[in-house]
Formats: structure tokens, C-alpha cells, sequence
């Protein structure tokens, strides 16, 4: 066993790129309740190669627009707010992280199944009628730390897959017998250096910890469980992790709302991951 | 791609749900709309049409499984899958909720 400390994890973490402005923007919006959509729109429109790329996926037919869209704007007005600060920030992020496809980690895997717990979380928030704004982002970063880990501890976190997929066990536990040290800890980290809304930063630190979770945080607790058990991550091995019960109970969904979770995730999907192909 | 089978080239109106796309559709610039590969699906044909899309090359029918074959190969096969997906979840209360609620889903929506 090579234990990786907290603390060389902070070391690496302040040398890691920081979001472009725009992310911060955006992610500072979440919170905002006199939200001015057009100051927002702007700031998008300031980055370029974002700009283009959001309006090449929002112009693509998973989108069912009656016609294209030529700017920040138009594309809010089609599609909503909400619609395009999710498309902008899953952009940013994916294109911002470094990458790795080291030994049993996989990238795309990585990221489809971040998009998949984030539509995922999105729709859980539509039927409960609260986090809407915030839970498609804290879905798409649940497993941030995952990506810290791998990009900068590729030989221990080589260690961890190789002992993941001699177990056949979670990544979590792999993690934690093979590095001591969990993603979830590292993520919560990167959110909290990256200024998150405190409650988004938690939800991420406790989505492996229903105990002590927020309401946020079992939101992402089931939403990963329901991104793994509907298949999505397009991953051979992948594997429901264990799932709290009385997450189902606290946050009061029935069986109807979740069957309305699954049909409304699959369909959001495929939308979702065409940032990974632009 | 499945070899030795031909692609076909259908009107919109002639194609239908659970078709794959041989080749990927483009739009009026060229773009990629869909990718080659896609399983067609109710919104996905009406977003189409809105596109103003006249024709779409799928696999031949010889490709596709027979409505009636699918039928049963596929629930078998998400059923198979989920007992992989679950497979360290044997006992545990919250899994086998979340378990039983996705294949309620699969039964139902498997064609």
C-alpha cells in the first residue's frame, strides 16, 4: 500500500489550472437569486472557443431546436438558462481538466458517467422542486477527485485500479485500501479551492457519507447509484455501489417519481454528452 | 458495422423507432446532426422532421433483428446486464430497492 496524504493532495491541487472565469461566473450564479441573465450571457460570449462549441451542441438535433441559433443569446431564449449554464459549464469542464488514460482509468468512461450522474441529479431536483439550480453541477463533479488523483498520482492510482479490478470492488474502497484516501475527500478539496458555494462543496465530500449528508448530498448519493444502475458510463465492469435505504425515505421519493427519474435521465443523456465529441 | 449486410437509404416517413443509423445524418452546412450508430427513438425522428431531414441511411433490415426476436433477446439482455450492474449488492436493502424499481422500468419500456 502507497497512502497518498491530504496534504500532498492540497500541494497538487494549488498547481492545477484554474477555471476559466467564466465557469466562476457561472458557478457563482447558482447561488444568485437576482440572476441578470444578459450580464451572464455576455461573459460567455467573451470566451470564444466556448461560445462556438456551445452553440454546436446546442444546434444539434438531440436538442430538438425548430432552427439554428446563432448566438449566446438566441440560444438561452430557445433553450433556457438553466439549459445552457449546464451545456457551458459540462464544456468548460471537460475541456479545462487534464486528461489521463492511464491503466484502468478511462477517460471517457470518467466523464459519461459524471454527465450521466449530473442529468441524473438534475432530474431527481425537478421532482423534488428544490436544488434545481445546483445539483446538475455537483452531480457532474461528484467524482472530480477521482480525476485529481488520477492525473496526479498516476502510479498510486494505478495501484488502486489495478486492485479494483483484481476485487472487483468500487473504486471508493479500492481507493481507500490502496492509497488510504477517498475521492470524495479530494473533490470536496478541489470545490473548496475553487470557491464553491459551501453547500455544493459538502454535497461532494459526503456523497459516500448518507450518514452526515445534506440534502444535496443524498441527492448525489442515489443520482450516482441510479447513473450506474441505468448503465450509462458505457464501462464493462461498472458496478452499483451500495445504496442507503433510508436516502429514499429522507428525501421522499416515491416509486412513480423515480421510474419519472430514470425515463427523464436516459433522455437527457445522449444531449449531454455530445460536449465529449466536440 | 455488421459485414455483408447493405445499408439502406429510407425517407423519413418510412423510417421508424429502434432503426440504427448506417451513416451519420448531416445538416445543411455539413455538420453532424446524429451519429452513425444511434438507435432512433420518437423524439429523435420528430426532431428530424423539424430539421426539415428528407432522407436517413439505416441498417438493412437483414441487420436488425426481427421485431419479434428483439423482443425477447432484449429484455433478456438487460435483465442479464442488471444482475452484473448489482452484482455486490446481494442482501443490501437500498440496492435491491433501486434493483427492483429499474427492472420494473426495463419490463416496461423494452418494446
Amino acid at each position: 500500500m502507497s497512502g497518498v496524504t491530504l496534504d500532498a493532495v492540497m500541494g497538487t491541487i494549488h498547481k492545477l489550472p484554474s477555471l476559466p472565469t467564466v465557469v466562476m461566473d457561472l458557478l457563482a450564479s447558482l447561488t444568485q437569486e437576482d440572476l441578470d441573465i444578459d450580464v451572464l450571457s455576455k461573459k460567455i460570449t467573451t470566451d470564444q472557443v466556448l461560445t462556438a462549441k456551445t452553440l454546436k451542441v446546442a444546434n444539434s438535433t438531440f436538442y430538438g431546436m425548430p432552427r439554428q441559433v446563432a448566438t449566446v443569446t438566441e440560444a438561452i431564449s430557445v433553450l433556457g438558462f438553466h439549459t445552457i449554464r449546464n451545456l457551458v459549464t459540462t464544456t468548460a469542464m471537460v475541456n479545462s481538466m487534464p486528461a489521463s488514460n492511464r491503466g484502468g482509468f478511462d477517460m471517457l468512461h470518467f466523464w459519461r458517467h459524471s454527465i450521466a450522474t449530473a442529468v441524473c441529479a438534475n432530474a431527481i431536483a425537478m421532482e423534488l422542486g428544490e436544488h434545481k439550480s445546483e445539483a446538475y453541477t455537483v452531480g457532474l463533479l461528484h467524482d472530480i477527485g477521482r480525476l485529481v488523483l488520477a492525473t496526479q498520482f498516476a502510479v498510486e492510482y494505478d495501484n488502486a485500479m489495478n486492485y479494483r479490478a483484481a476485487h472487483d470492488c468500487s473504486s471508493a474502497v479500492a481507493e481507500e485500501i490502496s492509497m488510504a484516501l477517498d475521492h470524495a475527500v479530494v473533490g470536496e478539496a478541489l470545490a473548496q479551492h475553487w470557491k464553491f458555494p459551501v453547500a455544493m462543496q459538502q454535497a461532494i465530500g459526503q456523497h459516500h457519507q448518507t450518514a452526515t449528508a445534506s440534502p444535496l448530498g443524498l441527492v448525489v448519493h442515489l443520482a450516482d447509484a441510479i447513473a450506474h444502475a441505468l448503465d450509462l458510463s458505457g464501462n464493462e465492469d461498472d458496478l452499483v455501489p451500495p445504496v442507503d435505504i433510508q436516502v429514499f425515505t429522507a428525501l421522499a421519493l416515491s416509486d412513480a417519481a423515480l421510474l419519472r427519474v430514470f425515463k427523464a435521465s436516459e433522455n437527457d443523456f445522449e444531449a449531454a454528452c455530445l460536449v465529449l465529441s466536440t | 458495422m455488421t459485414p455483408n449486410t447493405s445499408n439502406q437509404i429510407l425517407s423519413l416517413d418510412d423510417a421508424s423507432v429502434g432503426m440504427s443509423l448506417a451513416e451519420p445524418v448531416l445538416g445543411s452546412q455539413g455538420e453532424v446532426v446524429l451519429s452513425q450508430g444511434i438507435t432512433l427513438t420518437e423524439v429523435l425522428l420528430n426532431a428530424l422532421r423539424r430539421r426539415g431531414v428528407m432522407s436517413l441511411s439505416v441498417l438493412a433490415p437483414d441487420a436488425q433483428p426481427s421485431t419479434e426476436a428483439r423482443v425477447g433477446v432484449d429484455i433478456k439482455v438487460h435483465l442479464a446486464r442488471l444482475e452484473r450492474l448489482f452484482r455486490q449488492d446481494t442482501g443490501q436493502s437500498g440496492a435491491a430497492h433501486l434493483r427492483a424499481l429499474v427492472t420494473q422500468y426495463r419490463m416496461e419500456t423494452t418494446p
